[in-house]
């Protein structure tokens, strides 16, 4: 057989200007591309490519490649995040290009002189778009790549509820601020490693008793109620309404999938609680293992902006994409998996 | 199609520049079908087109097919500017759309090479900076990429496999769930 002619040699400007194209509903084919030679692998492995790759992607309104990614906090050596955000200390990812920055700790004062109960706070915290007055979405990457600001709000002890924010253009946490939580229920403690919700300038926190808002121009909180359905269960934050309204999705009684929508008032509480979708995951699942009578669901991520959910049961993760239906087993582990949206 | 027409009056009106091939053959195209190259554009504004333009990287092949496509194109952005300046009423939106359709339809057939001549088409895209056709014929390379295994792009391509095997492995392990 006759060998297939040469091909005209591409510099690598043109290799990349190939791959960028490649289609991004397949992310699959630009690990196969990793695979064809060095040449390829090196381009693709750039961080200058991920970064053109997501400009461009943006740029077509289309959802990113990178939609998240799950994790074993144990395998990371990510137990830290059990104790407090002073001692652990935070740097931030960026997963697309792999860069990292390391943020100077957290001022000491925000444990409110209660130090000796620090190791039994918890916290979370998150990433957005620090905006300016241009920007009323604070989405993280909505006004390109940077400046952004991080919060952290925590909670414990016997009735404080601490939040700091971070800005990358000054380089410094605030100073903290304090709210007493006097009739917030027993628990106080924020569901650590869980996605938050933003809608408009509230920032939602979860933690299977209630919600917490933070709202970003005075930088307090309040707490909300769940749907008492909800109380006590896994509880995953999300927006709904092409991120308007609040939503959260959680499992009852072992293999129903609740979706709420929040109606909140002006000043970012929600009012109203209404079920917009209920989904029977014993059906909608293949059949696992367990009996049904002893298979239980939980929710544990949310990627809101192309609609999938990440459930866990006792033989895996699962992904479910609400508008299609489809369902797909991600991974085999079910403990310490949390997921991450980028 | 007013607008069509008008683009046409517009460019006969316009100056002839000449190109010429890396196997000197001569091709006498509009200016308005030449600027569509950002390159042969900057030529012109700074004065150098008189006796050709000497296009040493593009053979007598490809510019024919290049300009094919900017002609084609050029046609387009005419149209473009045409019904800009006019009322977009439901009859001009027709003409938009049918003029679109049939620009995509063309895009298609151009693209109907072999693949040597694809990546020729690249190339002399690329040096000659036209954007619409550097974007079309990566977006088919692309395309043919797309759902195909490492082994299949290596032979489409006639690409060598320079990876050694703790690489291909490493690679592999890293990114396991991209082959299930």
């Amino acid at each position: 057989m006759m060998p297939p002619p040469a091909l005209p040699e591409l510099m690598d400007d043109l290799v990349e200007e190939i791959l960028l194209r490649i289609p991004p509903d397949d992310p699959a084919s630009l690990i196969h591309a990793e695979l064809v030679c060095k040449r390829w692998r090196r381009i693709v492995s750039d961080p200058g490519f991920r970064h053109r790759l997501r400009e461009l992607l943006r740029h077509r309104a289309h959802p990113p490649i990178l939609t998240g990614f799950l994790c074993n906090l144990i395998d990371l050596g990510l137990q830290d995040i059990w104790t407090n955000p002073i001692d652990c200390g935070l740097f931030v990812w960026d997963p697309a290009t792999d860069h990292v920055t390391t943020l100077p700790k957290l001022p000491p004062h925000v444990y409110g002189g209660s130090e000796s109960l620090s190791s039994s706070w918890k916290w979370n915290t998150t990433v957005l778009c620090a905006g300016g007055s241009a920007c009323d979405r604070h989405r993280l990457g909505c006004c390109g790549r940077k400046p952004f600001i991080i919060v952290v709000v925590g909670g414990g002890g016997v009735r404080n509820y601490y939040s700091c924010v971070y800005s990358s253009e000054d380089g410094a946490w605030s100073n903290g601020t304090y709210t007493l939580g006097h009739n917030w229920g027993p628990q106080r403690n924020i569901a650590m490693a869980m996605p938050t919700a933003l809608v408009g300038k509230s920032l939602y926190f979860s933690n299977n008793i209630g919600i917490i808002r933070f709202n970003l121009d005075t930088q307090g909180v309040c707490m909300i109620s769940l749907p008492p359905d909800c109380v006590g269960n896994s509880t995953v934050l999300m927006t709904t309404e092409g991120g308007e309204r609040l939503g959260l999705a959680t499992v009852v009684r072992r293999s129903k999938l609740f979706l709420y929508s929040g109606v909140t008032s002006p000043d970012g509480k929600v009012v109203r609680w209404d079920v917009s979708r209920v989904i029977e995951l014993g059906t909608v699942l293949p059949a696992g293992a367990l009996a049904s009578l002893y298979r239980r669901h939980v929710v544990v991520g949310i990627a809101d902006d192309i609609g999938v959910i990440f459930l866990r049961r006792d033989d895996g993760i699962f992904t479910l994409y609400l508008n299609s239906g489809h369902v797909k087993k991600v991974y085999k582990d079910t403990v310490y998996i949390a997921f991450f949206h980028a | 199609m007013a607008s069509a027409g008008s683009g046409d009056e517009k460019a006969a009106a316009a100056a002839m520049i000449t190109l010429i091939s890396s196997d000197n053959e001569k091709f006498e195209v509009t200016e308005a079908t030449a600027t569509l190259s950002q390159t042969i554009r900057h030529m012109i504004e700074d004065g150098c087109t008189d006796g050709g333009v000497p296009l040493p990287n593009v053979t007598s092949k490809i510019l024919a097919r290049v300009i094919e496509y900017c002609k084609k194109h050029a046609t387009a952005a005419a149209g473009e500017e045409g019904s800009s300046s006019s009322f977009s009423d439901a009859a001009f939106l027709e003409v938009d759309r049918a003029f679109l359709e049939e620009l995509e339809e063309f895009d298609d057939a151009f693209l109907e090479v072999d693949r040597a001549t694809l990546f020729d088409l690249i190339l002399a895209a690329n040096y000659l900076d036209i954007k619409g056709l550097l974007n079309l014929t990566c977006q088919k390379v692309a395309d043919s990429v797309k759902g195909k295994t490492p082994e299949q792009i290596r032979e489409m391509y006639n690409i060598v496999n320079d990876l050694t095997p703790e690489e291909e492995a490493e690679i592999r392990r890293e990114t396991q769930w991209a082959f299930e």
